[in-house]
């Protein structure tokens, strides 16, 4: 009968080690139990893992392939209903046609909605980014009521409806709306209309962006130690250069996700645009529902949609090049 | 070219400096004066008001009266950024996004030197601090002592007349803050500058000042040289704050303590005699014990291991009294021992120190080991002035 040596390995009757391979030990019943639930656990985890990525695949990922099917021109299988309703439709061969996309992008008043769209959400995120940026590192710098109040009040759109905000603005600087009544007193007659204007459209991005943008700077402010900003101080730095060389620059995350958010906020509103905007140009979340729902051209609204989505991507990779590189001055 | 051997330290006299934060005061009326090249420790618990005064002479508080002087110059209402004072922050204060370098720089970039000045400033100063060759470093890539002796050198890079120091060594372990604060006392005598520390560590300040100013409620509660204060501490505060004391409750004998349950214990040094029962503290390592067989007085209630020596709590009565004694510890826990004192100082029952030269207690008989002579007491209270 074999033994098993301290080190595991079997030891024969004279002492000598059986072989010098060790003995595999069967493990214990409670072990083997703790060993069967875990598996258990790890796949339970697995499949809760799995669940928003199929829920994705399902609600995202294949509305999406349907969607590039129908801008190359595919219109069997699921799009076929779409395709039979839709007008102006450019059928493609093969693996499909990009005539769609050159019809739009042929079209000057498309460029003139690309144009318009990118300017108002890169001047829109600019604006949001350095009211928040501005407001809450005020405060944090030289605190005042005036500046506390400031901040309460930039939170307020949070908690109104943009719909009713817009239809609000709207009114308050369209014709004969406060600003411009107000102008108009002054003998400026309507000099401050900014209702169907791209003006406006800025104007109320920023207004509904801005609670967001304050929250989120405000967090980021407060992790910025009083010695780091004491220290600039102390050194020689007046407010703005504290701000500008030693707080700002530890916020570099925080402003990129500010202006990243609110870009990507603005390029897909609608709301907003729709009642404030102009009706040309159009902002290209407007102009995709009117060129599906009004002038019933699916293969175009999809083309519309992927430029927005190409939009989208290229806001996110900004994001993602600029919170992955570490920032040092040398 | 400026160096760190040319800073010179500059003479700060605070006269009734007082801030108030709310209804409370956090410094109340605080005044004293710091010679050139002076080590100044401000010792005190936290809400001593130490931070307060020292962030005030910094200016990043304000005063709400008084008037602070550097050089005789009221600098109450000069901006922090224009202060002839530099400070070291408790927290590691170090710029994350710069390097080692460009922190070191970045008060001479304000200040519009030449770029050469500054590029030899900085590697001169990083070799007084021990860290050339740090230069392309960000400060998430250095330890905190390192980090400390980084912000030491952006502090001197700015020739402070006054070097402002608040609690710069309490983020560190104790091995890199004994190691960093031995070199900042031999690099503040070396650069001459006047140096204010803020600090609750008593070995801290025992160890580095020239004079400690021990701070309670806003207040200063006692200022002198850390021997001064440690011998002949003016309050109990002082006494327990600033080194050990335990407070037993008694009467004065001639031979030395009767304690409230009859047991009396033998002072050796001469000590004043007054009336009544005051309060009569005694240093642990004033506190003699020894076995006696078993059938002392007293007994150990606890032993605390500190290395090289041992801390016993002794018990006698409703008395508690700590004592200092060697790696041999003279019985165990429950083990009955006996005490002498060397050493009593006495205070009266509001916790000031019993001085018998300002007179603020009535003297009775002699004191010490049998009756003390006119001239005996002559010399011991000459000894303690």
């Amino acid at each position: 009968m074999s033994k098993q040596s301290d080190d595991g390995r079997a030891v024969t009757e004279g002492g000598s080690l059986a072989s010098d391979q060790p003995v595999a030990k069967r493990p214990s019943r409670r072990v083997r139990r703790r060993m069967r639930t875990e598996g258990k656990r790890g796949g339970l985890a697995s499949t809760l893992a799995f669940l928003p990525l199929i829920f994705l695949a399902v609600f995202g990922g294949i509305p999406i392939v349907l969607s590039l099917l129908l801008m190359l021109g595919h219109f069997g299988g699921p799009n076929s209903a779409v395709a039979q309703l839709g007008q102006g439709e450019i059928p493609g061969r093969g693996i499909g046609t990009l005539g769609a996309i050159t019809q739009m992008f042929e079209s000057h008043s498309y460029q003139q909605n690309v144009i318009a769209t990118v300017i108002v959400f890169v001047i829109t995120g600019i604006a949001v980014l350095i009211i928040a940026a501005t407001l809450t590192l005020w405060q944090r710098l030289r605190p005042s009521r005036a500046m506390a109040t400031l901040q309460f009040l930039a939170v307020v759109p949070l908690f109104i409806p943009v719909v009713i905000a817009s239809f609000t603005l709207w009114t308050f600087w369209g014709d004969r709306g406060f600003t411009d009544s107000s102008a108009a007193l002054l003998g400026w007659s309507h000099a401050l209309i900014f209702s169907g204007k791209l003006q406006g459209v800025i104007l109320a991005e920023v207004w509904v962006s801005l609670p967001f943008a304050v929250l989120l700077m405000r967090a980021g402010v407060s992790t910025l130690g009083d010695s780091s900003l004491d220290a600039a101080r102390d050194a020689g730095a007046g407010l703005f250069t504290v701000a500008l060389r030693i707080a700002l620059p530890q916020l570099r995350k925080e402003c990129l996700i500010v202006f990243c958010f609110t870009a990507v906020g603005v390029l897909g509103s609608f709301t907003v645009p729709y009642i404030i905007g102009p009706s040309n140009p159009l902002m290209l979340g407007v102009d995709a529902v009117d060129t599906f729902s009004n002038y019933n051209q699916p293969q175009q609204a999809a083309v519309i949609g992927f430029t927005i989505f190409a939009l989208a991507g290229l806001i996110g990779a900004i994001y993602a090049i600029g919170s992955r590189s570490r920032h040092v001055n040398h | 070219m400026s160096t760190v051997n040319e800073i010179r330290g500059s003479e700060l006299v605070l006269e009734e400096v007082t801030k108030i934060f709310g209804t409370v005061a956090a410094v109340d009326q605080v005044s004293l004066r710091v010679a050139p090249s002076e080590f100044l420790t401000l010792l005190g618990p936290s809400g001593s008001g130490k931070t307060t005064l020292l962030r005030m002479i910094g200016g990043f508080l304000s005063p709400n009266s008084g008037r602070i002087l550097i050089d005789g110059d009221d600098v109450v209402d000069m901006p922090v950024e224009r202060r002839p004072t530099a400070m070291l922050f408790q927290q590691l204060s170090l710029w994350p996004h710069l390097t080692v370098a460009r922190n070191v720089s970045f008060g001479l970039e304000l200040r519009r030197r030449p770029k050469e000045e500054i590029a030899q400033k900085v590697r001169d100063l990083l070799g007084v601090v021990g860290l050339s060759g740090f230069e392309d470093r960000l400060p998430s890539q250095l330890s905190g002592g390192q980090q400390q002796r980084v912000a030491l050198a952006r502090a001197l890079a700015l020739e402070p007349r006054i070097l402002l120091l608040d609690e710069p060594f309490s983020a560190l372990d104790t091995k890199l803050r004994i190691e960093l604060r031995t070199f900042v006392r031999k690099l503040q005598r070396e650069v001459g500058t006047t140096t204010i520390l803020v600090t609750h560590d008593q070995e801290e300040a025992l160890e580095l000042s020239d004079r400690i100013v021990v701070l309670r409620d806003g207040r200063v509660e006692q200022i002198g040289e850390p021997t001064e204060i440690y011998d002949l501490p003016k309050t109990g505060f002082v006494a327990e704050f600033l080194g050990s004391m335990s407070f037993l409750t008694g009467s004065l004998t001639a031979r030395g303590v009767r304690l409230e349950n009859g047991v009396e214990v033998e002072v050796q040094e001469p000590f004043d005699h007054v009336a009544g029962t005051p309060q009569i503290g005694v240093r642990p390592e004033d506190v003699l014990v020894s076995a006696n067989e078993g059938s002392g007085a007293f007994v150990i209630d606890r032993i605390t291991r500190k290395g090289y020596f041992n801390e016993i709590w002794l018990s006698c009565g409703g008395a508690t009294v700590g004592a200092y004694v060697g790696r041999e510890v003279p019985g165990s826990i429950h083990s009955r021992v006996d005490v002498r004192m060397r050493k009593i100082h006495l205070f009266t029952e509001s916790g000031d120190a019993i001085d018998l030269d300002n007179g603020n207690a009535s003297v009775a008989v002699g004191g010490g080991p049998g009756e003390q002579s006119e001239s005996e007491r002559a010399e011991v209270q000459e000894t303690r002035r």
